[in-house]
């Protein structure tokens, strides 16, 4: 009996020092970005045109900046609100990857967002202490606020430049909620347990989504940030240009 | 006999066994690295104790950020306001910063370019100094990271006024007033360049600009005449398109850019010197308009007299050259502005001049 007793104890205690540690899963979000899906060169020179919109432009891309605001994920227990704002510059590596911190058990079925800020968020000096204050402040005049989003280069020659730049002109809200309904962004679903590991989501700008389609948009060197017309059709233009993908490690 | 030799024996024991006793904490002015038992004789010096400064943060206007080691203090402004005007800190005693800093013309130089102690032109036009504790890179290229590193890197400079801690120390013994100074804004007792360069630094955070004509009629205090309301609206809009770079209420981006000045190969490589990359050759700081005015002549050369041929810059295009900023849209050709618009846009400009600030009221 004390030998059974004995033997029980060496295999409950093998057992349980066998037993896993639980694997937290940290969830990140890459930001990529394509034109035709080809990777974005910011490195080209005015000379360089290698990219074409609809219209048949050539062009390059010197400046891509935008705003990602009210990032949630949706889970089986509820929302969560992974971050207000985040300011994504293609020229700087650090803002195109965004640590979200740990997330708990359960299943997850979406991440949404907005490409600017809604209206209420979108308030002159709301983020005077963010580092895109200066770079993405929008006039009062025009109605106040944060660009949504700056892409910059060359057309057709070398002394020509295009400003892409889109914001709620005169107080409207022409911010791009990423939800549902759009082919190009799969309502992915996981379920965290204690062995998944971490979760890195990739959101993908094809950059010239912005310019194809529903309407065929040309590069012209006046300006758009007081046209509301062309900011209409930006945001129309913009509603599938993220994709997005995910990957376990 | 045998009895005094152990009385001898039994008193030397006694003194063996006897610890000395004095001061034994370190942190006090007597103490006593010998001593083994204390004895409660310790004298401390007096605290040493600074008055904190509080910045009021203009609307619109981040938090200012201060080192944690030179944090802003009333004793620490007053040194660095006393060294700002004070001959003391240059090599030969010829020239202060206030020198070529005049606050008439928004603490910048009225000259192209400024003399060293020695006679020597300097190689660029002497940057405004407002609202600098709101600016990381500072100078035209952005080489120094944080005001006191740029202002050491200034009062040290062989160029400039080639101050050091020996030519500092020996001129301190005769003046009693800067002694006074800086024994009441720093708790040490060797005087260095480096302190001064922090007491400099507190100072110019201070030089905050923020109560031009135009904040006053944003806060509805005055009304702005039909001219001046035309440039604003110019100057907000993409007609004008100067807010890109000089947006916000501290109108500036502190930014670094190429606004078509001249062709290419650059005589003067601006940012690009500091970082090495070509990219950034021909870059120059986008500094605060307020109080343009007053800090003529503009671009980091000097190079425009007056408002009008800055204007008039913007309005012909420019310049083309590799690394021009995008937000020039059209090189060569400009922003086609009237003569009335321009003028309008000049008017506007004045509006930002803060009087308090250059001490005209």
């Amino acid at each position: 009996m004390k030998k059974l007793i004995l033997l029980l104890s060496v295999i409950t205690f093998t057992l349980s020092s066998c037993k896993k540690d639980p694997i937290p899963t940290h969830l990140s979000i890459k930001f990529t970005h394509t034109v035709d899906g080809v990777p974005l060169d910011l490195t080209t020179t005015e000379s360089e045109l290698p990219y074409t919109n609809a219209a048949g432009q050539h062009y390059n891309v010197k400046t891509l900046q935008y705003l990602i605001s009210n990032i949630r994920m949706h889970s089986e227990d509820g929302n969560i609100d992974l971050k207000g704002v985040h300011f994504v510059d293609a020229s700087n590596p650090s803002t195109l990857k965004l640590e979200l911190g740990e997330l708990r058990n359960g299943l997850h079925s979406s991440l949404t967002f907005n490409l600017g800020l809604t209206s209420g968020a979108n308030i002159s000096n709301a983020y005077v202490n963010e580092d895109f204050h200066t770079t993405m402040a929008w006039p009062d005049m025009m109605g106040g606020g944060y660009h949504y989003m700056k892409m910059e280069g060359n057309f057709d020659d070398d002394t020509t430049f295009y400003n892409t730049h889109t914001g709620g002109t005169m107080g409207n809200d022409w911010s791009i909620s990423y939800s549902s309904g759009c082919p190009t962004f799969d309502q992915f679903s996981f379920n965290v347990d204690d062995e998944l590991g971490n979760v890195e989501i990739t959101l993908n700008m094809e950059l010239n989504g912005w310019y194809n389609s529903p309407d065929t948009i040309s590069f012209t060197t006046d300006g758009i940030m007081g046209n509301m017309g062309m900011q209409s059709t930006l945001s129309n233009n913009g509603s599938c240009i993220f994709s997005n993908s995910v990957t376990y490690e | 006999m045998n009895k005094f030799i152990l009385l001898l024996i039994f008193s030397t024991l006694l003194f063996a066994c006897k610890k000395e006793e004095g001061c034994t904490d370190p942190s006090a002015k007597n103490y006593n690295p010998e001593a083994e038992k204390d004895d409660g004789s310790c004298e401390y010096p007096e605290p040493f104790i600074t008055t904190p400064h509080s910045i009021i943060t203009p609307y619109g206007f981040p938090d200012m950020i201060h080192p944690e080691d030179n944090q802003l203090t009333e004793e620490g402004i007053a040194l660095g306001e006393y060294l700002f005007n004070s001959p003391i800190l240059s090599h030969s005693e010829g020239l202060a910063c206030a020198s070529c800093h005049l606050q008439e013309n928004g603490f910048s130089s009225p000259g192209n370019f400024s003399s060293n102690i020695n006679g020597v032109a300097t190689l660029r036009n002497a940057m405004a100094l407002i609202n600098l504790g709101w600016v990381n890179n500072l100078a035209w290229d952005g080489r120094s990271s944080g005001l006191e590193a740029k202002v050491l890197g200034s009062i040290t400079n062989p160029f400039s006024i080639q101050g050091s801690s020996d030519s500092l120390k020996a001129r301190a013994e005769k003046d009693a007033q800067f002694m006074a100074l800086f024994s009441a804004a720093f708790n040490e007792e060797s005087i260095t360049i480096e302190n001064a360069a922090r007491g400099l630094a507190q100072y110019i955070r201070t030089l905050i600009s923020s109560n031009s004509k135009f904040d006053k009629y944003l806060n509805g205090e005055v009304q702005l005449n039909a001219s001046e309301l035309g440039g604003y609206a110019i100057f907000n809009s993409e007609k004008g398109d100067c807010f890109h770079c000089h947006g916000t209420q501290q109108f500036a981006s502190n930014q670094f850019h190429n606004n078509g000045l001249d062709p290419e190969p650059f005589i003067d490589l601006g940012l690009g010197a500091i970082t090495g990359n070509t990219a950034d050759n021909g870059k120059f700081r986008s500094t605060t308009l307020r109080n343009i005015e007053h800090t003529a002549p503009y671009m980091h050369d000097g190079r425009f007299a007056n408002l009008e041929e800055v204007v008039e810059h913007y309005n012909s295009g420019g310049t083309y050259s590799s690394t021009i900023d995008p937000n020039m849209k059209k090189v060569g050709i400009g922003l086609q502005l009237t003569n009335q618009e321009k003028q309008d846009l000049v008017a506007y400009l004045k509006t930002l001049t803060d009087a308090d600030f250059i001490g005209s009221n």
